[in-house]
C-alpha cells in the first residue's frame, strides 16, 4: 500500500478522533496533517505499526502543542450531517461543548477509550502515563461529561 | 456501547475529503528536513565566530553555557531554578519548588488539597505559583522562583475574595487551572484557581470568586519582585518551551534556540547562531500586527527566546509565510512581519512557509 493509499483509507478515521480532540474541522485537519508530516519519513508500507506510530504522533502533538488558541476552542455551529440515525443534530454541539470543558489529557483518554475503543494498556503506552492514571482520567472524564451542564440541561429540556 | 461512546459518535460531522493530505504531508516533511539542514549549516558557521566578536556585541546578551542537544526528556522550566545569583539575598532560605510534584500528583489522579477554616494566616514565608497540572506534557508553567517579597499582599488578596455557594453551575470551556502553594513555618497551604467555569479559587472545598483577578495579583507580585532584582544571565533549558504565565521582557533575553520536537525522538535544542537572538528581540518592537491567523505551519518547531527567569517568547511560521509570536501563555499569538533579511534567516531555521494545503 502506498502512502497515498494509506492516507485515503485511514485518514478519515484519524480525522474523526482529531475532531473530537479539537472540536473544529480545520484544526482537526491541521492536526492530522501535522502528524502525517512528522511520521511520513517512517513509512515503509503499512503493516499496522505505522498507523499506531501515526496515532501516537497525533496525540502527542495535540497534548504538547502549547498554543493558547487550542485551549479556547469553542465549538459553535457544527452539526452532524450523516443521514439516518441522528434524531438530535444539536446534540453534536452540546457534546463538543462538554468535551471542551475537559483538560486535554482527560479528553485524549476519553477519545482513545470510548471512541477509538483502545484498551487501558494501549492508552497508557500511547500517552506515556500509568494504567492507573488512564483509569482515573477516564473515570473523571466520564463523570464530568455526564454531569456537564451542556448535556444535563438538554436532558431536562427533553423530559 | 456505553453512553459516552454514543455521545462521541453522535458528535461527528461528515468526513472531510482527504485527497491532497498525502502530498501535503510530503511537502511539510521535506520543508522540515530543509529547515533542519540549514540550521545545522548555520550552527557550524557560528562555531568559527571569534569570541572577540561576540564580546563586542554588548553586555546585554550572554552566550549561555553549551546546552546539550538530544535531551531525552522534557525539561520542566517550572522546576528549574534560574542560574545566576540575585542581587539581594532571599529573606528566607529557598524551599523546594513543589510544582513538579504537583504535576506528578495530578497525573496520578492524586492531587490533594487540604481545606482550612477561615483566612490564610499571617506569617507566610514564601509562595509558589504552579502552572496548569492538567495539561498534557507540562505545557504551562509558573515562575521558577518563589515569591518571598510581598507574600503578605498575596495573603491579603486571598482573604478578600468573596465566597461562592458550593452548588454553583459553571459552563465555560476549559482554559487554565493554576495552583498556589503558600509556605508557613509549620507547613504549606495549597490553593487552586481556575480561569474557566466560574473562575473560582478554592482551598479544595470552599469556593471563592475571582480566579482571574487573583492570578493577575499573583503575577503582579512576581513582576514587582523581579523588577527589584537583576535578571539572571543564563536561561534554564527551554525546549520544549514551557509556556509561562509571566511574559518575558525582550530587553532581558539571554538565550535563543531553535526548538524542534518529534514524537519518539529527542527534543532538539540548537542555539541560535551569533547574535541572532539579540537581533530578533530587538526587532520585535516593529512589524507587529494583529492576532495571528490560523493555521501555523511548524507544528512543534519554534524559535525560542528566553530570559534569565525562564520566561520565553516563541516564534513560529504561519502558513502564509509570515510569523506568529507569543510571549507568555496569557497573551494571544500575534502576527509579526520582520525585515526581509531577518525573515529569510528565520525561514531557513524553521523551514518553508508554503501552505501545507493544496
Amino acid at each position: 500500500m502506498t502512502f497515498d493509499q494509506f492516507v485515503t483509507v485511514r485518514g478519515r478515521s484519524l480525522w474523526r478522533a482529531a475532531f473530537l480532540l479539537t472540536g473544529d474541522r480545520h484544526k482537526a485537519e491541521d492536526l492530522v496533517q501535522t502528524a502525517l508530516a512528522k511520521a511520513y519519513p517512517k513509512y515503509a508500507g503499512e503493516d499496522g505499526r505505522f498507523e499506531a506510530y501515526l496515532r501516537t504522533t497525533m496525540y502527542h502533538t495535540y497534548l504538547s502543542w502549547w498554543r493558547r488558541k487550542w485551549n479556547a476552542e469553542s465549538p459553535t455551529a457544527v452539526l452532524p450531517e450523516r443521514p439516518g440515525d441522528l434524531p438530535d443534530p444539536g446534540l453534536s454541539v452540546d457534546v463538543l461543548r462538554a468535551l471542551a470543558t475537559l483538560p486535554r489529557m482527560q479528553r485524549s483518554v476519553l477519545v482513545l477509550r470510548y471512541f477509538e475503543d483502545r484498551p487501558v494498556t494501549e492508552v497508557a503506552q500511547l500517552l506515556g502515563i500509568s494504567e492507573g492514571t488512564v483509569k482515573s482520567y477516564a473515570h473523571r472524564g466520564c463523570e464530568a461529561m455526564r454531569a456537564s451542564v451542556h448535556l444535563t440541561q438538554r436532558d431536562e429540556a427533553t423530559t | 456501547m456505553n453512553d459516552i461512546t454514543r455521545m462521541l459518535n453522535a458528535a461527528l460531522p461528515d468526513d472531510p475529503d482527504p485527497s491532497g493530505w498525502a502530498a501535503g504531508a510530503r511537502r511539510r516533511s521535506a520543508a522540515r528536513r530543509t529547515g533542519r539542514a540549514a540550521a545545522v549549516v548555520a550552527l557550524v558557521a557560528a562555531v568559527v565566530v571569534p569570541l572577540g566578536y561576540l564580546a563586542s556585541r554588548g553586555p546585554d546578551i550572554a552566550v549561555p553555557a553549551g546546552t546539550p542537544s538530544g535531551s531525552p526528556s522534557a525539561p520542566s522550566v517550572a522546576s528549574t531554578q534560574p542560574v545566576g545569583p540575585p542581587t539581594q539575598a532571599p529573606v528566607v532560605p529557598a524551599g523546594e519548588n513543589p510544582c513538579a510534584a504537583i504535576r506528578a500528583e495530578s497525573r496520578e489522579g492524586a492531587l490533594q488539597f487540604t481545606p482550612f477554616d477561615g483566612d490564610l494566616p499571617d506569617g507566610a514565608l514564601r509562595a509558589w505559583l504552579c502552572g496548569d497540572p492538567n495539561q498534557g506534557y507540562d505545557t504551562v508553567g509558573g515562575p521558577a522562583e518563589p515569591l518571598t517579597e510581598g507574600v503578605d499582599q498575596l495573603v491579603t488578596a486571598f482573604n478578600a475574595l468573596e465566597p461562592l455557594p458550593q452548588d454553583i453551575a459553571c459552563t465555560q470551556e476549559y482554559r487554565l487551572t493554576y495552583v498556589v502553594v503558600v509556605d508557613y513555618p509549620d507547613g504549606s497551604k495549597r490553593l487552586r484557581g481556575e480561569l474557566h467555569g466560574c473562575g473560582v479559587v478554592s482551598d479544595g472545598e470552599r469556593l471563592f470568586s475571582g480566579g482571574e483577578g487573583f492570578l493577575d495579583t499573583l503575577l503582579g507580585l512576581w513582576e514587582q519582585q523581579r523588577a527589584g532584582r537583576e535578571s539572571p544571565t543564563e536561561a534554564p533549558e527551554v525546549c520544549p518551551p514551557l509556556s509561562t504565565l509571566l511574559a518575558a521582557s525582550p530587553d532581558d533575553i539571554v538565550a535563543g534556540y531553535v526548538c524542534a520536537t518529534y514524537y519518539d525522538e529527542v527534543r532538539v535544542q540548537d542555539e541560535l547562531p551569533g547574535d541572532l537572538a539579540a537581533r530578533i528581540a530587538a526587532a520585535m518592537g516593529e512589524g507587529v500586527g494583529g492576532e495571528a491567523p490560523w493555521p501555523w505551519l511548524a507544528g512543534g518547531d519554534a524559535i525560542v527566546l528566553a530570559d534569565g527567569w525562564g520566561s520565553v517568547i516563541t516564534v513560529e511560521v504561519l502558513a502564509d509565510g509570515g510569523f506568529a509570536v507569543q510571549n507568555g501563555w496569557l497573551t494571544e499569538p500575534v502576527a509579526w512581519a520582520p525585515s526581509a533579511e531577518l525573515a529569510a534567516e528565520l525561514q531557513a531555521l524553521l523551514g518553508s512557509g508554503a501552505s501545507p494545503t493544496p
